[in-house]
């Protein structure tokens, strides 16, 4: 480039005597430019000439003391800035992008200028007459044009559309490497991302499974308040013994048998008569809700019969919904406010009686009783309502009982309460927080992870 | 971090799973329409083969008639009579069928002793008896020759 701009590169001072003061770090001898304006660059290696006449005397003082490093040459020698990228500088009066000494000012009228633009590379280069060449990048486009002037879209070139330029990570996930030869092959990163995305939907899809799992065994255990895989058998459709009978059925056929002809019996006794002693003990009051309480006790009998048939009822009249005996359910018989069921004889067995409570009635009184009235006995108990303290007395009535030992209630009766009040709310509330607040981390983690993304 | 915070959410997600198959549970027994419960304790087929008797014998002895059978497990077992040669599901529902308590306690040795003349009066000159095995408050039965998935197809014959 032809030019005597030294120093500051002022293209007005015609002098070229000003002081280096902001430019000395520039890298544009002589020519200051927009980019050496507001993108400067370091000479790290450069000198300051002091000898040099071009330097004011007071820089020359500060450049003997060190202070200044900017080399004389280069702010002397603008015609070593040829080569470098020609810079624009606002001009007042031409507001051009050239480059110009205020010696070289062409008349504006009189300037010419090249503009070529290098198609593959979308550089433009614009020369004017006497000013060297000025690069002006262009953005590249979707569209180029081939020799026979068909208009070649960036896609059919390349492959890429712009739904992929905005997908980074599909195009991270390929890396091609080209070797020595100069041959492409598809990098281990993209096995390695099909791999990963292969583990992960493994890895959801036993996520998925094992919620399911854990979905049917806490329904089990909360229903039953125990698990046993046997109910999983059956939710499997797993082979159980379809003709085995429930043995209250059979029973029931034998007491009915022994009742119509009782002299084929092999047992001479008859029901009137069979049993001998009944021991209820242990009692235990579980309110399972507002509406269901689960009374159990221990309960014997003695009897030459193997099976003996009972019959409960409470007054006032309570409802039963379900009868288990050692947490087998049993069916029973319903006559009148009287719930018969049969039982197996010289054996303790725990009695658990589902029942549909009125809460406005705060006590009740049990009777067991055997079939036939001949042993009786009353079990007076206590029920509160389910949310205060149980204060249960338990008290023996003799009432019709032959025997006082036909009947031994415990003096005490436990009670667990149900689940209400702040409880019932307490624990769902709990579990929908847990899972917004996995969600929230799930999710604040992945923008976490976008984010480092955009700035990689 | 990520694999972690993977981790605590598949661990919230199992757990969000159980405790709404826990409270779904607890949901349907508050609301007070128990739902038609599993039956508990129903004998598997496993069970049946396990607990099949053996060395079933039918002996007369003086004026009785003695049966016996041995059980793998301790069990309480029964014996169904009937004059008839029925299929189990018919016995358990016929009006002259008989039960007899064998083994009322559990136990490995079973044996009763039945009154002949009583036995021939009620059912003639023949008893067909199917053994039942007391599981859990189930009953299982077997005869003389059975299918483990269909039932006993055929009784024990008595000849008095």
């Amino acid at each position: 480039m032809d030019t005597n701009n030294k120093g500051q590169g002022d293209l007005q001072n015609d002098n070229n005597q000003a002081p280096p003061t902001a430019d000395l770090n520039s890298t544009n001898q002589g020519n200051v430019g927009l980019e050496g304006l507001f993108n400067s660059k370091t000479q790290p290696n450069s000198t300051v000439d002091t000898n040099s006449d071009i330097l004011p005397e007071e820089f020359k003082d500060l450049a003997q003391d060190g202070f200044i490093e900017a080399s004389n040459s280069d702010l002397s020698n603008p015609a070593d800035s040829s080569d470098s990228s020609s810079t624009v500088k606002k001009d007042e009066e031409w507001s051009s992008n050239k480059e110009l000494s205020s010696e070289d000012r062409p008349d504006p009228d009189n300037v010419s200028n090249t503009t070529s633009k290098d198609s593959n590379t979308g550089i433009v280069k614009q020369q004017s007459e006497g000013e060297g060449t000025q690069e002006v990048r262009e953005p590249l486009q979707d569209t180029t044009q081939d020799r026979t002037g068909t208009e070649t879209s960036f896609e059919d070139l390349f492959g890429i559309s712009d739904e992929d330029d905005n997908n980074s990570e599909s195009l991270q996930a390929t890396t091609l490497k080209a070797d020595n030869n100069g041959n492409v092959s598809e990098g281990a990163s993209g096995i390695a991302g099909a791999i990963g995305a292969f583990l992960t939907g493994v890895f959801w899809i036993l996520v998925l499974l094992v919620t399911a799992l854990a979905f049917v065994i806490a329904y089990l255990y909360g229903y039953k308040g125990r698990f046993d895989v046997r109910y999983l058998k059956e939710l499997t459709q797993q082979k159980i013994c379809e003709y085995c009978v429930n043995e209250a059925k059979l029973t029931s056929i034998k007491s009915l048998v022994f009742k119509k002809e009782p002299e084929v019996s092999p047992s001479p006794t008859t029901l009137e008569e069979n049993i001998k002693k009944m021991v209820a003990e242990q009692f235990k009051v579980v309110c399972k809700d507002r509406a269901y309480w689960e009374i159990s006790f221990n309960l014997s009998v003695q009897s030459n019969e193997p099976i003996v048939d009972l019959s409960v009822n409470f007054e006032p009249a309570l409802e039963i919904q379900e009868l288990y005996v050692d947490s087998s359910k049993i069916d029973f018989s319903k006559k009148g406010e009287e719930y018969t069921f049969s039982f197996a004889s010289n054996v303790t067995k725990r009695v658990r009686l589902l029942v549909k409570v009125n809460k406005e009635i705060k006590k009740y009184t049990l009777k067991i009783k055997g079939k036939g009235g001949t042993k009786e006995s009353f079990m007076l108990a206590g029920f509160p309502d389910c949310k205060s303290e149980l204060t249960v007395s338990v008290n023996p009535t003799k009432g019709q009982q032959n025997d006082s030992d036909t009947l031994l209630p415990s003096n005490s009766v436990s009670v667990t309460p149900p689940r209400t009040g702040i409880a019932s709310f307490v624990l769902p509330a709990v579990g929908i927080i847990i899972v917004l607040v996995g969600t929230y981390l799930y999710l604040f983690g992945g923008l976490i992870n976008l984010g480092q993304r955009f700035k990689e | 971090m990520k694999i972690i915070l993977k981790l605590v959410f598949a661990l919230l997600i199992v757990a969000s799973g159980a405790f709404s198959g826990y409270v779904l549970s607890k949901y349907q027994q508050s609301v007070g329409n128990i739902p038609k419960t599993l039956e508990q304790d129903r004998p598997s087929i496993d069970d049946v083969k396990r607990l099949k008797p053996n060395k079933v014998e039918i002996v007369k002895h003086l004026e009785n008639i003695r049966v016996t059978f041995l059980t793998k497990e301790p069990v309480k077992s029964y014996l169904v009579l009937n004059s008839a040669s029925l299929p189990f599901e018919q016995v358990i529902n016929h009006r002259k069928t008989v039960v007899v308590g064998v083994s009322s306690s559990l136990s490995l040795d079973h044996s009763v002793e039945l009154n002949k003349d009583a036995l021939s009066q009620m059912f003639g000159d023949r008893v067909y008896m199917y053994v039942l095995i007391s599981y859990k408050g189930w009953i299982i039965p077997y005869g003389i020759k059975v299918d483990i998935n269909k039932g006993p197809e055929s009784p024990f014959m008595i000849k008095l």
